[in-house]
């Protein structure tokens, strides 16, 4: 109760008679928490998307069994009915599926333009079907009851009661959707209520005939997966068992749940990355609340004397001041957590493309609001103001009763001389924990250690920021003896008169420009990397994709027919035929990337980590031979020479290693082969990049209007030359890092808050000097500019500390975190240009930050100035 | 010669039932090289007064001439020039810039003009040397005893050999000895350079250092005196 009174009696005046200060602090906290509880509610929303599509699909399957990516023979299903304890067995097949949006009205083009849409192809005629899954839609009663009518078509599909009440489809109309033959247009037969099956993926569904499916996506006589039900009583684990028996190896046989595991753990080191920046935002804002409570004892002194005169204990006083970081931190948090929500919803559309270009369609339009996810991060932004306020506190304990006769802060300068305080020790341990936690293992295969080291050894160096300060301002002394203008000189003086308060401010400003430089470093190195890969190893000159930019995830295969038009066009040279296809492998979401090997050994050179390309060459040339990328090699312990099997429709077959190339097309790992060897082991022939050579005379711009000309409508094609293919795939990176940007800048913002809480606060504490300044001839504009001076080199300061910390950070980001979570190893690249630019956009912007607390400075009145205290 | 004119000058702080009248009417003129001391008791309008004669403040009504320029007419800016080009300040609490050491406290005034060339150095360290602190120049002021600190804040108050001199209780924070020094100081570098001092005091000893005493009460002058050296100690 006491500590509540003394909060009431002494802290709210103080609230009060510095609003700006408390404001500024509180929205540092706030802009923290709310970063954080965004990135985890979207994060959230995005594996709980994914996880409610494949749930409300499932249904009521106790099994999936599957045949590696390329799919199952569909003739597998009457062997499966006959195990014994296999109660119901349907087949499935699943296709995310562009919609044609140039074929739409103009409405609906606006609307639909760029959607996806989930085509489930099931057995509707099949009994057991009726058993997983249940549809609430007349028109599907209506179907099984007369199916000829029906069924005499490809392209019959019953859409989610979404599209009708969004769109204003109705039965008969026909929605326009990509497949390998290009556009064709899908009529529609009915409508499945928006519940279970009818919302997953966003209520972005329809739902064919799976027969009907295989014609219109070419797959032939393959299909998905099949759903099956054990026997109710029937041990489900025995009915696996003999599936597996019966099947032989090389089939998955799989609780659905755990298929929705494995994808979503794809995600987590995406996400964990999004997780980490966020956390950033939150630990800056911390410095924040410790530079504000700093301030708040220094400027106290003289009221803390008193109290402790009039007899309050340290005990009082500690809980005071601890009390006060934490009542700004409660706020904070309470305002961050609730734009924290709004935050993500901005933010979802944007990971969510990201995710989608990288790893798998999501339609996650909808922020799932998990209480304990913003519980979590509401508490964390309280508990690291309690943490970031004790320090601060227990120095206001410090304070002896006789200080109140001392009204002016003394400067603490000696602290920084000192050949070794405690701040130089405690660096030093934290120095030596960081190189400790680098050299440790993955845990649970995330380089949870090589986080810890980042954060240890952002905080050495903000440890560190004291004898930076002292450093820098060693450093300017001389070089402004030289200006004209005593301003700045007097604003390097005024720097070290609280070398702790500099050093806070610098230290988040430090950690917020080390962030900006470290991901520089990474993005830089990455982007770097992999334009010098596609220079050696992706040279054609022409890239022809359906759908979109990149074949991946996004892009619509086409067709192996389209072949012969491509090699007819006057002045292409030869054609190669990429296939990109999911696989499973160890357990791992990897891509099986197939190619014509003889037409790519005559343009493009591969660089290998391990083997060569003599070695390569007649295992791939004889269909028997495999590549794999130097990610997937690392990770699961492979060299040249060593064998690999893989799950293909028709069982397990294996591979030799011709070789380890370095390859940047999927972070999850890859394996290369030829595509007759694939075609012959996984019965897939389309086609998901035409990767074309021309001759020396070809002319590409009459070479892509043909293309555009013939196919392009048809197929909604992009054709990229070379240097466009590289400039799209500079501008996806962009896209993919846009997130971590805006984490960055959020940072940025909490620390220049800072800046303006520090020069305020310096400002204040020295309202008497600033008096004697005009009182001798300052001009008001020289006080400004003095004010100003000081807050650019705090930026400095802030600067040199962050880029030398950025660059380590970025190094452990490049050889500890990003060799564990994508297995590649980027060589180092300088991030020059954003590093010359993130320095002068410091300057600039210490410099308004300085601007505010300067015209303070200069409004105040001579006379009340010089009888000031 | 006249080198300060005030005529009929009032100063009003505050307004409507609050007002609180300052200074009431003063009318007063002093001559180039004198030295006046101004005396009275707290609230008698004293700290007002010489807020006026340094450019610091303006009058509500009436008007101040210095050196022949009526203050009453200039701006901000051209009353903040016109305190570094022709007035020297010193101040009870010294109000010297912790960071700089006594050398850059000095040669600051000239500083804020102009980059300070090799005579301005020159002057400052000559200056320091008349004030009796050749050897404390690059001392930090932390590390000045009070009266130290007061020299360099004569120091500064003179490097830009200002017509005009304005003490604001220069020996109120010190011991009576070092007070007399700086009295003495004041007075023999004043009568050296033939400047003009006002000195505001509350100490009758101090005050006897001028050339003239000006009693003040209540916002007015209640009388002046010539003041007789004998009395000096």
């Amino acid at each position: 109760m006491d500590l509540f009174r003394l909060l009431y009696t002494v802290s709210l005046p103080r609230f009060r008679e510095h609003p700006l200060r408390t404001a500024l602090t509180i929205a540092g906290v706030m802009l923290g928490v709310a970063t954080l509880v965004a990135v985890v509610l979207v994060n959230r929303s995005v594996v709980g998307s994914v996880q409610a599509t494949f749930d409300d699909i499932s249904g009521k399957a106790d099994w999936q069994v599957a045949g590696g990516s390329a799919g199952i023979e569909e003739s597998l299903l009457e062997t499966l009915k006959e195990i014994p304890g296999v109660y119901k067995v349907t087949p499935i097949i699943q296709k995310t599926v562009r919609v044609s949006a140039d074929r739409l009205d103009p409405e609906r083009k606006t609307q639909l333009d760029g959607q996806y849409l989930l085509v489930l192809g099931v057995d509707f005629l099949g009994e057991d079907d009726e058993y997983f899954r249940a549809y609430g839609s007349q028109e599907v009663d209506a179907v099984k009851e007369e199916p000829l009518a029906f069924l005499n078509s490809s392209t019959n599909i019953v859409l989610s009661d979404k599209f009708a009440n969004e769109y204003g489809y109705r039965v008969g109309d026909t929605v326009p959707l990509l497949t390998p033959s290009g556009t064709q247009d899908f009529e529609i037969w009915g409508f499945i209520r928006e519940e279970r099956i009818g919302r997953a993926f966003g209520g972005f569904i329809g739902v064919m005939y799976y027969q009907a499916a295989q014609v219109a996506f070419e797959r032939g006589t393959l299909v998905d997966r099949f759903d099956v039900a054990v026997t109710p009583g029937a041990d489900a684990d025995a009915v696996r068992d003999a599936m597996l028996a019966r099947l032989g190896p090389g089939f998955e046989i799989e609780r659905p749940e755990r298929r929705s595991g494995r994808v979503t753990k794809m995600l987590n080191a995406f996400q964990f990355a999004l997780t980490m920046g966020s956390m950033i935002a939150l630990l800056v804002g911390m410095f924040l609340i410790f530079n504000t409570i700093s301030i708040s004892v220094v400027q106290r002194k003289y009221e803390i004397g008193i109290l402790r005169a009039l007899g309050t204990t340290r005990r009082q006083i500690l809980r005071l001041f601890t009390f006060e970081g934490t009542v700004m931190g409660v706020v904070g948090s309470v305002l961050g957590t609730g734009l924290g929500v709004v935050l993500a919803k901005v933010l979802l559309a944007s990971v969510t493309e990201s995710v989608g270009e990288l790893y798998l369609q999501v339609e996650a339009n909808k922020v799932h609001l998990d209480p304990l996810l913003m519980a979590a991060g509401f508490l964390l932004g309280i508990g690291m103001s309690l943490v970031s306020s004790l320090w601060p506190a227990k120095s206001a304990t410090a304070v002896r009763p006789v200080e109140t006769l001392r009204a002016s802060p003394t400067p603490t300068m000696a602290d920084a001389t000192r050949p070794l305080g405690r701040a130089d020790v405690a660096a030093f341990v934290l120095g030596a924990v960081s190189v400790l936690f680098l050299f440790q293992d993955p845990i649970w295969d995330m380089p949870l250690f090589a986080y810890g080291a980042m954060l240890t050894l952002t905080l050495t160096f903000a440890l560190l920021m004291p004898r930076v300060v002292l450093l820098v301002h060693r450093m300017f002394r001389p070089i402004l003896a030289t200006f004209d203008g005593v301003e700045a000189q007097i604003a390097n003086e005024s720097l070290i008169r609280d070398i702790n308060r500099a050093s806070a401010t610098t230290a988040a400003l430090m950690i917020a420009i080390g962030m900006a430089v470290s991901s520089a470093v990474f993005i830089t190195s990455f982007r770097d990397s992999t334009l010098k890969w596609i220079d050696q190893s992706v040279p054609a000159d022409i890239f022809v994709t359906s759908a979109a930019r990149f074949s991946g995830v996004k892009n619509n295969p086409m067709s192996a027919d389209l072949l012969p038009f491509f090699m007819e066009i006057d002045g292409v040279e030869s054609v190669d035929m990429i296939r990109i296809a999911d696989l499973h492998f160890r357990d791992l979401p990897i891509k099986l990337l197939s190619l014509d090997w003889n037409v790519y050994k005559e343009h493009a050179q591969s660089t290998y980590v391990d083997g060569s390309f003599e070695m390569a060459d007649p295992l791939l040339g004889a269909g028997s031979g495999v590549l794999i990328g130097e990610n997937l090699a690392r990770r699961c312990g492979l060299s040249a020479g060593d064998t690999v099997e893989l799950l293909t429709p028709a069982g397990t077959r294996t591979y030799r290693v011709g070789g380890v190339i370095i390859d940047y097309t999927s972070d999850q790992g890859i394996i290369v082969m030829d595509r007759t060897a694939y075609i012959h082991a996984f019965g897939d022939t389309m086609v998901d990049t035409y990767e074309l050579y021309l001759e020396p005379n070809g002319d590409l711009e009459t070479i892509r209007s043909e293309i555009i000309k013939t196919y392009g409508a048809t197929y909604d094609l992009f054709v990229l030359s070379n240097a466009e293919f590289k400039g799209e795939l500079k501008a996806l990176l962009n896209q993919i890092f846009a997130v971590l940007d805006a984490l960055e800048l959020v940072a940025l913002i909490i620390a220049l808050l800072g800046v303006v809480n520090t020069m305020l606060a310096s400002v204040l504490d020295r309202v008497r000097e600033i008096g004697v300044l005009r009182a001798i001839g300052t001009l008001r504009k020289q006080v400004r500019k003095m004010v100003v001076y000081e807050a650019m080199i705090l930026g400095f300061a802030s600067n040199l500390m962050g880029i030398v910390s950025g660059l380590v950070g970025g190094l452990v980001m490049l050889y500890s975190i990003n060799t564990v979570q994508t297995g590649w190893v980027f060589p180092f690249s300088m991030p020059t240009i954003p590093i010359i630019q993130v320095f002068f956009l410091i300057l600039v912007v210490a410099a308004l930050a300085g601007w505010y607390p300067a015209r303070q400075a200069a409004r105040f009145r001579v006379t009340d100035a010089l009888g000031y205290e | 010669m006249v080198f300060i004119e005030l005529e009929n000058v009032q100063k009003i702080y505050g307004a409507g039932q609050a007002q609180v009248a300052a200074l009431r009417d003063v009318t007063l003129s002093i001559s180039t090289g004198e030295f006046v001391s101004i005396m009275g008791p707290s609230g008698s309008g004293k700290s007002t007064l010489l807020n006026l004669v340094s450019a610091l403040d303006v009058p509500t009504s009436g008007s101040i001439r210095i050196d022949s320029v009526d203050i009453g007419t200039l701006s901000d800016d051209e009353l903040t020039l016109f305190r570094r080009n022709k007035i020297g300040l010193v101040f009870q609490f010294f109000n010297l810039l912790p960071t700089l050491d006594a050398f850059a406290n000095v040669l600051l005034p000239i500083q804020l003009s102009r980059r300070a060339n090799q005579e301005d150095k020159d002057r400052t360290k000559e200056i320091l040397r008349e004030v009796g602190l050749e050897k404390r120049i690059h001392h930090k002021t932390t590390q000045l005893s009070g009266g130290e600190m007061q020299r360099v804040a004569i120091a500064r108050a003179l490097v830009q050999n200002p017509k005009l001199l304005l003490a604001d209780e220069p020996t109120g924070n010190l011991d009576t000895k070092t007070g007399r020094d700086i009295l003495q100081l004041l007075r023999s570098t004043c009568d050296r350079r033939g400047m003009t001092v006002v000195m505001v005091t509350h100490d009758r000893q101090a005050a006897n250092w001028g050339h003239r005493l000006i009693q003040l009460q209540d916002g007015a002058i209640l009388g002046t005196e010539t003041i007789d050296p004998q009395h000096r100690l």
